[in-house]
């Protein structure tokens, strides 16, 4: 008897060291994958705090997917801060620093040039239509990171595909 | 594809292994879908169609490139029960989990935008399917994981991490499989 790990599935990936990357995360590339990322991130998480300030209601039907984005935007910040250590992104890391309302650091390019996230878009009048436009960002978001992932020259491709994966989860949960 | 996964041992590893898990996975959601009804039953039929399709596209690629594709185990075996509704869909659970974890690993090794192309999503699937199996055994919990797959990638995210739930380490679903 073999445990299913044998087929591949729930395998820790770490047996043969076979696992670098075809180029270094540490690259102009690599921070411009990320940094698109979080702009993306930062994005979300306005249209939701948005959602939840027009519709007090749906604060607790949104909290699992704004903490999710919460989470993503911090690993992605660390990431950064790591990369470019020069870059803007360890400010925003900081507990007493302007918060990712008002971080400018989120649409930093690979040059440190930074760009303002998007506008969470126009007020939704209705809960429903709310919901509605938060499905339609995860989905445009999944759609992002999901080519992204498949072009990523950084060595970023898993970690784009998990959040791909997490944006999607997001849209079918909110169109359930 | 326009790459044949022939051309890198690296590649044919990473399609192996995915293909080892499809098959797991059509295996124990057959299993699983025999303790269902409803949405659940629907549910399981939609992941055996799916992970199906899946396997069918990795022995395709193996095949073009001239490597020939691993097979489903003869036989394999529960470790735990999965006699009632719930333990099928946390076996189901167990499942997409494991799946997503392989997809995230696989593409840490593929290079060709072509091959990555088919794995991306199949780790947004089985994302999904985690979070409406979620949805069937606890509609009032978190439906979603911030990190679907995470266990899989190369290097650990930095702390202080969500770490994906994973497979349990022991329990009544972890399942096994007879050679």
């Amino acid at each position: 008897v073999v445990a299913l790990g044998g087929c591949g599935l729930f395998d820790d990936g770490g047996g043969d060291g076979e696992t670098t990357r075809s180029s270094d995360p540490a690259s102009a590339a690599g921070t411009a994958d990320l940094a698109a990322a979080l702009q993306a991130e930062e994005a979300l998480l306005s249209a939701y705090r948005t959602a939840v300030e027009q519709h007090p209601g749906l604060r607790s039907r949104l909290q699992a997917a704004r903490a999710d984005h919460e989470e993503h935007r911090r690993v992605l910040l660390t990431l950064l801060a790591d990369l470019d250590p020069s870059g803007p992104w360890s400010a925003t890391l900081d507990p007493a620093a302007p918060t990712a309302r008002s971080a400018p650091a989120a649409g930093a390019s690979a040059t440190g040039s930074p760009s303002p996230a998007p506008a969470a878009g126009p007020a939704a009048s209705d809960p429903e239509q709310a919901l509605a436009a938060l499905r339609d960002l995860e989905r445009e978001a999944a759609s992002e990171r999901t080519e992204q992932a498949v072009r990523a020259d950084s060595g970023w491709a898993p970690l784009l595909g998990v959040l791909a994966a997490s944006e999607a989860s997001h849209a079918a949960v909110l169109a359930a | 594809v326009s790459r044949s996964p022939g051309a890198g041992g690296r590649e044919v590893e990473a399609l192996q292994g995915l293909l080892a898990a499809e098959h797991a996975a059509v295996w124990g959601w057959e299993v699983a879908g025999a303790e269902l009804d409803g949405a659940g039953r629907t549910l399981a039929r939609e992941a055996v169609a799916a992970h199906r399709a899946r396997r069918d596209r990795l022995q395709a690629l193996l095949r073009e490139g001239g490597t020939e594709p691993v097979a489903a185990s003869a036989a394999y075996e529960l470790t735990g029960q999965t006699d009632d509704p719930a333990a099928a869909l946390r076996l189901g659970l167990f499942l997409e989990e494991g799946t997503a974890d392989a997809q995230a690993r696989a593409l840490a090794l593929l290079e060709a935008p072509a091959l990555r192309a088919a794995v991306v999503p199949a780790l947004v699937g089985a994302a999904v399917r985690a979070a409406r199996v979620r949805a069937l055994l606890d509609p009032d919990g978190p439906l979603t994981v911030p990190f679907p797959g995470a266990a899989g990638l190369p290097q650990p995210l930095p702390g202080p991490a969500t770490p994906s739930p994973g497979p349990p380490a022991a329990g009544p679903q972890g399942p096994s499989r007879s050679r």
